[in-house]
């Protein structure tokens, strides 16, 4: 026991080397690309969020009531140039009153992100994004393209108000 | 045996320490106190295979997640895709689909009444027809 608490063998040293390589070479990679793959992977969260944010103004939109002459009641206005605003009337369940009834949805498309307001929310939508940029293209009257570019991925949506 | 000796023993035997680790190897089952001679190999092992597994498990953690993430994407795309190319139709302003605003999609051909899209993860054609 003596003679062994002395030092290690040039085996032993060999063998534990080999196992410090192999551990460094396990580590490394995932390491490298770790950040690289957090990153993909917030992204990608974002873009989910921003898609389901798109399909829920879609719901909106086309639940929006409809004005006098013909077309939906919604109100696409832009109070700068990096800001869309979208503002509409439908019919929603309001949780305070415990029924259905008339609420004001406005969606605000902005450098920061996307947001829904509405007065009478359970849960309402935000989606943070650190930089974006939205823009509105006139395809029709009464139908528009909602085109986003959020993490240098773009997004577009027809916003039909017909 | 000297005096010097005897007393040296005593001190030891009086040390708390000495004592301590003697009661320790006494109550040592074999095979752990044979490991007191020498270099531990299969114990580096097992600690190394848990480690690759680990590693492995948090590797799969995330390929596995950037699929579900991708394939969410796509679905929600082409939703959007289908939703608008149809409202497109509807006008007669197919060609002025914005074939960028709609990811994992690598080709889109369309005549007056009909949108092939082709995607690009997995490889599939998809045709909405009006």
């Amino acid at each position: 026991m003596l003679s062994k608490l002395k030092g290690f063998t040039l085996l032993e040293i060999l063998v534990a080397l080999i196992i410090c390589a192999l551990v460094v070479v396990l580590t490394s990679e995932l390491l490298l690309h770790a950040k690289e793959r957090r990153i993909r992977v917030t992204s990608a969260a974002t873009a989910i969020s921003f898609e389901l944010a798109l399909a829920r103004l879609r719901g909106d939109v086309s639940a929006a009531t409809h004005a006098r002459r013909g077309n939906k009641n919604v109100q696409i206005s832009s109070p700068s140039d990096d800001v869309i605003k979208i503002s509409l009337f439908r019919l929603a369940f309001m949780p305070s009153k415990s029924r259905v009834g008339m609420v004001q949805v406005e969606w605000t498309f902005e450098p920061s992100g996307v947001s829904r307001s509405i007065s009478e929310d359970i849960k309402p939508v935000k989606v943070d994004v650190s930089a974006s940029e939205h823009r509105i293209q006139k395809v029709e009257s009464n139908v528009y393209y909602l085109i986003s570019k959020v993490n240098d991925v773009e997004f577009a949506q027809i916003v039909d108000l017909r | 045996m000297g005096q010097e000796a005897r007393s040296n023993l005593l001190k030891c035997y009086a040390d708390p320490i000495y004592i301590l680790f003697h009661v320790q190897v006494k109550f040592m089952s074999k095979s752990l106190r044979s490991r007191f001679s020498g270099f531990i190999l299969i114990d580096v092992l097992v600690a190394l295979s848990i480690l690759s597994i680990a590693i492995a498990l948090y590797w799969q953690s995330f390929s596995a997640q950037s699929e579900f993430n991708e394939s969410i994407r796509q679905y929600y795309s082409l939703r959007r895709l289908e939703a608008d190319a149809r409202i497109l139709i509807d006008i007669d302003q197919l060609q002025r689909l914005y074939v960028a605003g709609y990811r994992s999609v690598s080709d889109v051909s369309f005549d007056s009444r009909s949108i092939t899209v082709n995607l690009i993860n997995p490889i599939r054609v998809v045709r909405f027809v009006e």
